[in-house]
């Protein structure tokens, strides 16, 4: 029997462990190994080797599982906490956004108004105006930050 | 509960959009239900790839609350375990890195060493892992070849997962596995050779 046949049958019984083979690769193969008790003997082993691979087993353990179950719940509660507690800024943000556009020039005339009345320069009523513009989004960013600290902090104490 | 271990035992009636809206919403109900039915699976895995038994467990633990907080990017075209193993994997990486510093390549790279390397003195989780003696023979032997070649045996052979999926877990085009799994085998062969003889 030659080298090459030897070298084939090896390939072809990894081969068939790895992706399977054709029926005509199974033919030859079975052929090659009817008659050749070295290549039997090698793929005996791969197969015995692949059969311990799936017979394997290592359960996790029950207390593990069990402290995996309650750190979820936590993490869920957690998240359900962090997630709830964002809807009343972002429906905050959303009614100042709309109120700002609808009243702007409104405001913006009540500013002149003011200003003219009371006699104080167009550069300072003006300013007056701009921080009042900005003050809801100020407001809004420093309750963001300030609950991204809260967050934050809930997780180093955990 | 028990409604939803049936659903999922059943893969004829699998209801996706369930899995989906769960794992959306960060559900702990179909979590519960999801540690049930691939915990073994897991463990395995990351035993597999680790080698370790106390980093198998903190892993363990830390995918699932990965599977919960990333449960959004969850797609209901994906495979739910290759998607798991996937994030377990990332997560064994990292760890290898803030470790030993160890990059990527370096941990998944079978000309780099056995990657992840059995601390225990003995028997090794590799051996525990094992239920009889044939077992703990082979696992002797897994524990010698590189971590890659390992990943990809249990994946094959433990989890029987289609060579496809096995290439979306490990990053790596569908030649790769297979010349992993030719590899990894003919390794466990020659070992299993040489003490023979």
């Amino acid at each position: 029997m030659s080298a090459e046949s030897h070298e084939r049958a090896q390939q072809l019984i990894t081969k068939a462990q790895v992706e399977g083979i054709r029926v005509d690769e199974r033919d030859w193969l079975d052929d090659h190994l009817t008659s050749c008790p070295e290549c039997a003997t090698a793929a005996d082993a791969l197969t015995a080797a692949v059969q311990s691979l799936r017979t394997l087993s290592h359960p996790a353990t029950p207390e593990l599982v069990r402290q995996t179950r309650l750190a979820i719940r936590v993490r869920a509660e957690q998240l359900r906490g962090t997630r709830s507690g964002w809807t009343p800024l972002w429906i905050a943000t959303a009614l100042s956004s709309i109120s700002m556009i609808l009243t702007t020039s409104y405001v913006w005339q009540a500013f002149g108004w003011v200003g003219r009345v009371s006699h104080i320069p167009t550069i300072v009523w003006q300013v007056g105006f701009l921080m009042w513009w900005f003050l809801p989004a100020t407001v809004l960013a420093a309750a963001a930050a300030w609950r991204n600290r809260l967050t934050e902090s809930n997780w180093g104490h955990r | 509960m028990d409604a939803v271990i049936i659903w999922f035992e059943n893969p004829m009636q699998h209801d996706t959009a369930r899995l989906v809206d769960g794992l959306h919403s960060g559900d702990p109900e179909i979590l519960d239900s999801l540690i049930e039915i691939y915990q073994h699976r897991l463990f395995r895995y990351l035993l597999s790839i680790t080698g370790s038994r106390p980093m198998a467990q903190d892993l363990f633990q830390e995918t699932w609350l990965r599977v919960l907080e990333r449960g959004r990017q969850y797609r209901s075209q994906w495979k739910f375990e290759v998607w798991l193993f996937s994030i377990a994997r990332h997560l064994v990486i990292d760890e290898a890195r803030r470790k030993k510093g160890t990059s990527l390549q370096e941990l998944m790279d079978p000309e780099a060493g056995t990657g992840f390397q059995p601390v225990a003195d003995s028997p090794s989780p590799f051996e525990e892992m094992s239920a009889g003696e044939e077992g703990q023979r082979v696992m002797r032997f897994l524990s010698r070849i590189p971590a890659a070649y390992r990943e990809v045996l249990a994946l094959r052979f433990q989890d029987e997962l289609a060579l496809e999926e096995i290439a979306t877990i490990v990053h790596a085009p569908l030649s790769t596995v297979k010349s992993r799994l030719y590899r990894g085998l003919e390794a466990l062969r020659r070992l299993m050779e040489v003490e023979q003889e």
